[in-house]
Order: C-alpha cells, then structure tokens, then sequence
C-alpha cells in the first residue's frame, strides 16, 4: 500500500481535520483524566526506619508497606536503616498502620519509624522558571524558523505543529497514565527538537525546492519523514520494552507518543497549509507572468 | 582516493578517538562505588560520573532553624514600635534578618520569622518595654512554632542548589521534608564529600573592642586566596568592604595601631563552651581564662588583650564544679546549647546529663567538639578552643593601616591572614572561608542525618540497557536496509551512529555531566534522532527527490540536505540555549548536553557521512558507467 495515499487523495480540509480530531479528542481526555503528576512535581511521603543492626530485605519491605498502603513505594538501603519513598502523603492511621507493621513483621521498634511529609523536587520557583524557560524555547524557535524561512505562515505552521504535538502528548499521558515527572520533562523536550525536524523537511523540501507539483514534494518528503520516524521508534521502543526503569518508561513513552502525533501534524496539518500556501503562490506567479 | 584520507572522515576518526580515550580516562582510578555496582564495565568508563539510580550516594536531611513567633502588646504607634523599635534590636540581638509574616496594628500583635533557635526568655528580654512574646490562650505555652515559611525554605533550596550544583550536571537534588527539614541528595559522593559541598552556612562577625563592628552583609565580594608572601604557613584572603562597612571600620579603628580584630565565623551565640579544667595547664602564654567573665581572653604579640566572645566554663572531669552549676543556672533560657570540649571518654556521663537538665534543654544539644582532627592528628588547646567560638583569625591593624584612617583615608580592600601547619592547610581553610563569606543563607541550617545510599538499579539493569542498545542498532539496521537494499550505507548507518555515540558520552565526561536514568535514556535516543539527519542526506543523494533534481550535482543535493539539517539544527540549539539560560538544575545540564551533541553532529558526523554516502554513490555510478 501506498504510505502517503491520503495526501494523494485528500482535499487541504480532509487532511487538516484528521489531526485536528485527533488532537481535540486527547485534549478532551487530558481534560477529563488529567495527566497524573508523578512526586517530582507533588509532595509524598517518606518513612524513614534508623537504627536497625539487621537490615531487613528491601524486597520484602517494599511489598509489605505496598500491600499496607496501596501506595508506589521505593526502598533506599541507607547506613543503619532504610528510607521509603511512598507515592502519597501518609495520613495518621496510615502512619501508625506502618509502625505497628514494622513492630510485628520485622521486629522494629515504633520508635525507629518516623513518617515525614515529602514536598516536590520541582518548588514553585523552578515551575516558574521552568515555564519562562519553556516560552523562551518556542519564541527563539520561532525567531530561527523566521530568519530561515522569511515567511510568517511557516513559522505559525511549524509553531502550531510543534505546540499540537505537545497538547496531544499530554492527553496521551492522560489517557495511558504516564506520570509527569522530570524524565518525562526531558522527553518533552528532546520532542520539540525532534518535532522540528520533520516540519523543516517538509517546508524545506515544498518552499525551497524548484520543480514539481507541491503535492508530489509533499509525498516525496514524507517518505523521508515517515523512514526518520520508523528509525527513532526502533530504540525508543526498544528502550519502552526491553528495560524496567519507571524514568526511562517515562520518556521513552512521551517520545513515542510524541513522534506518532507529529505524524499527523506533520504531514496532515502542516503539510495540508504548505500545499496551499505553495499553490497560491504559483497561482500568483503565473498571474503576475501572463 | 579512498575516503579515509578525506579531512572530514579524518576528523571524525579523531574526534571518535579523543572521546573514547575521555570516557576510558585509563590514568584515572577505578571508582570503587561504580565498580561494585556495574562490574567490569567500570574499567572502561572511569572518565563518566553516573547517578543515584547506577551507583548510589548520598543523603542528607538538613535542618532549618527558623520560628515563627507571636507577638502581642506592642507598645505606642504600633508600626512605628514594630518597624523602628523591635525588628532593629531583634537583628542586632539575634545576628539575623527578621521577616515580618503578620502585622495587625488594631490589635497590636504581630508574626514574625526568625531564622535561629530562640527561647521566650531570649526574645522578651531583648523587647523588654517594646512588646512580649504571646502566650497560648489554651495550654498558657508560647506561640513559638518550629516552622519555616514556603518562601524561605524555596529560597533556601534554591541557594543551596546553586552552590552545589550550577549547572545540574552533578544531578544533586533538593526537596523539603516536613516543616522545616531538606532533602539533599547527591550521587557518587560519601557523605562528608557531599557535606563539603553544602559548604557550612556561614555567619561573619568581625570584633573589634570586644564588640560586634562588621557583619556578613557588610561585605561586598571576597577574592581569591593565595599564599601569603610576608609569613610562612600563611594564606591570605582579600575582601572587599562596602562604604558604609569601610567608613565605620575606618571611625573605630583610627589611631588604634596594633589593636586586635577578631573574625568569627558561625560564632555560637546561643551556646556555652564546657571544658575540663585540666587542659588550662596545656594552654600557651598568650591565651588564659579569666574565671570573673567566664571566657577565654588572648594577649596578641603587641601585648594587647582580647576576648574570646563566647562564655565558657570549666569543671572537673568527674563531676561538674559548683561554680559551673550555679552559672549553668543562671543561663538557663538564654542559652540553648552546650559545645562540650571532649567526648564521653573525657567527661563522665553524669556530667553530661547535668548539664542539659541545669540548663534545661535537650541532651542532643550537647554537641561534642572532639580534639582528633579529621585527618588523625591531635588540636592544641589554644586551636580547639578557637575551634569552638567559631573563631577563624586574629587580625592585627597595622600601624600604617591606624595612620591612614587617622588621616581619614577609607580603605575598602582588606585582607584575612589564615596560618595553619602548611600552606596547603591553609589555603584550604581560606578556601572554605571564602565559600562561606561568598554566599549566605537567610536563616541557620544544621545537619541532621548524613547517610550513603545504595543504588537503586544494580548489574541487571545495566545488561537491560546494553540488550536495548544493541536491539535499537539492529533494529535500525534492517529498517535502512528495506529501504535501500544497500548493505553498506546500512553499516555506514550503524557506525556513525555508533560513533555518535561515544561522541556524546566524551562530551559528557568533558563537561563532568552525571549519567542518570534519563541520561542514559538520551544517549540510547541520540542512536534514534541523530539517524533522521542521516536519512534526509542520504535520501537527497540517492534519490535526488525529483525527476527535474536528478540534474543537479552530487554535492548540489548534499548540500540541499544540508540546508535541512542547520536550519532543524539551528531551531533545536536556540530552544536549549534558552532553556540553559533559563532553566533551573536539572533543565540546564539537558540543555547543554543537547547544545554540544547538536554542535558535534552538525560540524563533524554528518559532513563525515555525506562525504562517505557520496563516495559510495560515485564509485557506483563509475562502476556503471565503466559496465
């Protein structure tokens, strides 16, 4: 089967809509579900044990104080003792629910267990500067696509790509519930890096190229953009499958759900506004010639 | 002409070389830590340094010494009292700034945070006639809560972070704990390395006539140390003072040649130093105690006398004298802490216990100042003492230094002369006092719990990563090869992604970049991203787009390639330079490694491989033009 038939055979608003539903369908669902904030972003809880000549199995401990609480939790071995990360807050029956089930499943005393309130890694000034740093990344984007490009459309194009990509890769995060954590930060980042990528092809290859039909350009770029994507899937999906690290879980699943976003972006969206842009254009040209 | 020869490929290989020599670093030693976690692999990669999550670390739990007190019957126009009266006396008093978190004129009560251990007592007698310290309505206690605010414990966390980690390449990370506790943790370090990182958080008084005549904030920038000329095992450490700084020096000290300054570091205004009366008969000609105003008093070469500005009292080391009970007594409620010269073996336990309950605080606030250094050798008296008054240095004013005030000169630029056993000790001490001069805290922190963690993910994720990395290089392999059916641009493929690679984690043992989780997740990445700029070449090259293109030259379609590849190149970098600029930690060091793999790729592997592509595509089309 012909990969790019919908381009061959769609009109511009066939080929703006898919996308278009596809990305209000995720807004919808990161609206209802909203993405859940992994501890990075939240306060939580955290047991600290001290004291303790014998260090229990740190297996055993993390699937107890799990069956107790219903709660994530990491274990940390720590000189004399153990910290244990809970994916939540404690509140105080849960508190003395864990004490008097380290007291009778390992023989610690209460007195050895204390239960702190754990806050974000990420406080309110980092947010603050993480959004700053966030706007500043797409208004430099914009800047270099406009001096590259010399042409507004372009850069709204890419701009509004790039910024779709984003919104659709948080409505999958809410509907799959990949925590939004600072890997996953990360991997929103690197998308935006990636995203680019496949949008320059495609206005390179439509705006800057003499010869052909701007439908053909669009098919022929996207065979290239669709074999760059198949090729950055391969290790993400690799990395998804093959290790159990919830950080790389994390990433490698924002990425994955980044990059078949931006395939519809790309080469619905924003190929479907190059396409029209390019043929009014022509269709000047050769007015301005005749 | 065979392609090696080419300077493009011949950068490359070298670039290859030098950073696989910087990630092997094989005159370095092996890390211990990462070995017992990684195994072999950690021969070869001595030069990275890797996360919490591969190799363990470190935890520290620190504590915020801040309160939030009640005030209540302030006296006459209340916001005159407040602002004019009481929170001028409090900072002198307390050597601290007072953040106002409440005022209510109408009732004449008023919140406010401070930032060091304080008692009723304390507070009320340095307000006395001003206001006083509210009492609990419902349990008569008073309203002193150990607590520190959101925006102080942020500005904390965000200072610390600055001094640890800059740049986030370290991967230290800050998050509060309860109300008024931090968590650092830091991978790769023991705990007294990431302690030293901290840097202790330092307040500076510098005495002059026995009483406090410039502060921390009277200094403007401290410089770097370097080994005095005039004296041996000496460094000094120049600062800068501000006018206002300057001009009071200069009014105090004016035709006092000779006169001590003294400078404190972190001097325990809230402790009482006890010490066994045996080591007085150790102590040197120059230093006594004078058992009248209970503290130690120094004589300077010149013969000029000064006190040490802590109290201190002496006992037997058996059973604490009556003198010490009485005086214990006395300060109960305005002192809150006890720095104990000698551990258990040279005080009895009874001696210990008495103290805290005369004094009438908490036995972990008898903190024990062991005459052992660090290194294994033993202080003299006259160091251990200074050692527990927070006292850094002795300064003399020099004659020409007394004349010129007197003259009304203002001198700005001064100096801190440090002697230690060796120069290098000495360095390192100003070192430490200048990281402590440089950047101060708003409020107190102490240490609570220093501990080494373990790693979290040990050999067998490793195995998972290396499986992973060599099913994406296969995986990318047959992807290029369906695509082209060319055996050897699929090898090309694979090896400079492979080369790209070790480029990367160079860079990353350049630069001192910690390799966490998500990091190493990115390099994985890296194989994946940077094979799109390699398809966009090679699929002008092949192909050359369009029946018409097929007319332009090869190195017309490579550099139409290449028009792509800056212009996504350039977008990328001016995103992650803004992101460096503005981004906290964790962002920054993303930013950077991306900035300088992009950098790399751009610049080396990808003309390297254009050129190899080409050559490739040449030689077939000479075979096909020869046939």
């Amino acid at each position: 089967m012909e990969l790019a038939w919908p381009q061959q055979r769609l009109s511009n608003r066939q080929l703006v809509a898919i996308p278009l539903v596809i990305i209000a369908a995720l807004t919808i669902s990161m609206l209802v579900l909203s993405v859940p904030l992994s501890t990075d972003f939240r306060e939580s809880g955290l047991i600290r044990v001290r004291g303790l000549e014998n260090i229990p199995d740190a297996v055993a401990v993390e699937i107890a104080v799990e069956n107790l609480l219903n709660y994530n939790a990491d274990v940390d071995i720590v000189k004399n003792g153990l910290d244990i990360g809970t994916s939540n807050v404690l509140r105080e029956n849960e508190t003395l629910l864990v004490k008097s089930m380290f007291s009778s499943q390992f023989g610690i005393p209460e007195n050895s267990v204390t239960v702190e309130q754990r806050g974000a890694t990420i406080t309110s000034i980092y947010s603050e500067q993480a959004v700053k740093a966030m706007v500043g990344a797409f208004v430099a984007m914009g800047i270099i696509i406009f001096i590259a490009f010399r042409r507004r459309i372009t850069v709204g194009a890419i701009l509004l790509a790039v910024g779709l990509d984003m919104l659709g890769v948080f409505g999958c995060m809410a509907l799959f519930g990949v925590e939004l954590s600072l890997a996953s930060v990360a991997g929103l980042l690197m998308l935006i890096g990636y995203a680019v990528d496949t949008n320059i092809l495609l206005t390179t290859r439509v705006l800057k190229r003499v010869g052909g039909e701007p439908k053909e350009q669009v098919v022929d770029a996207m065979h290239t953009g669709l074999m760059m994507s198949g090729s950055t899937l391969i290790p993400l999906f690799a990395i998804n499958l093959l290790t159990t690290a919830p950080q790389l879980y994390q990433l490698t699943a924002v990425l994955i759900f980044g990059i078949i976003i931006d395939i519809f972006n790309t080469w619905f969206l924003n190929s479907a506004i190059i396409i029209r842009h390019a043929e009014r254009q022509r269709r000047k040209e050769y007015h301005v010639s005749i | 002409m065979s392609v090696f020869r080419e300077r493009r490929i011949a950068l490359l290989l070298l670039t290859v070389f030098l950073c696989t020599m910087l990630v092997w670093s094989p005159w370095k030693a092996v890390d211990s830590k990462v070995e017992t976690a990684v195994g072999w692999p950690a021969q070869y990669t001595r030069g990275l340094r890797f996360g919490v999550d591969i190799i363990g670390g470190s935890r520290i739990i620190l504590a915020l010494e801040a309160s939030h007190v009640t005030f209540e019957n302030i006296q006459d126009n209340v916001e005159n009292t407040w602002w004019g009266k009481i929170i001028p006396r409090l900072e002198d008093n307390l050597y601290v700034s007072v953040n106002t978190i409440r005022l209510d004129p109408t009732t004449g009560t008023a919140v406010a945070e401070i930032g060091r251990p304080i008692t009723e007592n304390l507070i009320n007698t340095i307000i006395e006639g001003l206001g006083n310290v509210a009492l609990d309505p419902q349990t008569g206690k008073p309203m002193i809560e150990k607590k520190t605010s959101e925006t102080m414990r942020d500005e904390v966390i965000s200072i610390l972070g600055l001094r640890v980690d800059p740049t986030g390449l370290r991967g230290a990370q800050f998050r509060s704990l309860g109300a008024n506790l931090i968590l650092y943790e830091i991978p790769g370090l023991l705990p007294g390395e990431a302690e030293t990182l901290l840097g202790k958080p330092g307040r500076l008084e510098i005495f002059f006539e026995n009483e406090v005549l410039l502060r921390g904030e009277d200094i403007v920038s401290v410089n770097a140390p370097y080994p005095s000329r005039e004296r041996p095992q000496t460094a000094d450490l120049p600062f800068r003072l501000t006018d206002d700084g300057a001009e009071r020096f200069r009014d105090a000290a004016a035709n006092k040649p000779n006169y001590p300054t003294l400078i404190y570091v972190d001097r325990p205004t809230d402790a009482i130093i006890v010490f066994n009366n045996e080591i007085l008969d150790e102590l040197p000609t120059f230093l006594e105690y004078d058992p009248d105003e209970k503290m130690f008093k120094g004589t300077t070469d010149e013969g000029m006398g000064y006190s040490l500005g802590v109290p201190a009292i002496g006992t037997a080391k058996d059973e604490l004298s009556l003198q010490a009970q009485e005086f214990l007594e006395n300060q109960a409620g305005f002192k809150l802490k006890v720095r104990l010269l000698g551990d258990s073996s040279d005080f009895s336990s009874s001696i210990v216990e008495n103290l805290s309950a005369l004094l009438k605080i908490s036995p972990d606030s008898v903190e024990s100042i062991p005459r052992e250094t660090a290194e294994g050798t033993t202080k003299s008296a006259e160091e251990w003492i200074k050692e527990a008054c927070g006292l850094k240095s002795v300064v003399i004013i020099t004659p020409e230094l007394a004349a010129d005030f007197a003259a009304g000169k203002i001198s700005k630029d001064l100096r801190i002369t440090i002697t230690r056993l060796s120069v290098e000790d000495a360095m390192n001490e100003a070192r430490n006092l200048r990281l402590v001069l440089s950047e101060r805290l708003p409020v107190e922190i102490t240490i609570e719990s220093p501990t080494s963690i373990e790693a979290r993910l040990g050999a067998e994720f490793l195995k998972q990563v290396l499986i992973a990395g060599v099913a994406a290089l296969l995986g990318v392999w047959v992807l290029v090869y369906l695509r082209y059916r060319h055996l050897l641009i699929g090898l090309t493929i694979v090896g400079i992604m492979i080369c790209e690679l070790l480029i990367t984690l160079g860079a990353a043992s350049l630069i001192g970049w910690t390799i966490g989780l998500p990091e190493l997740g990115a390099l994985i990445i890296v194989i994946g991203t940077g094979i799109d700029h390699q398809i966009i070449i090679t699929d002008e090259v092949l192909r050359g787009g369009l029946p018409q293109a097929g007319k332009i030259s090869l190195s017309g379609r490579v550099s139409r390639a290449f028009a792509v590849i800056f212009a996504a190149a350039a977008t990328t970098i001016a995103a992650m330079i803004m992101l460096a600029l503005l981004g906290f930690g964790a962002m920054a060091g993303f930013a950077i490694i991306t900035i300088v793999g992009m950098l790399i790729a751009v610049l080396v592997t990808r003309p390297a491989y254009a050129r190899t592509v080409s050559a490739i595509v040449m030689r077939e089309q000479s075979k096909a033009a020869s046939t």
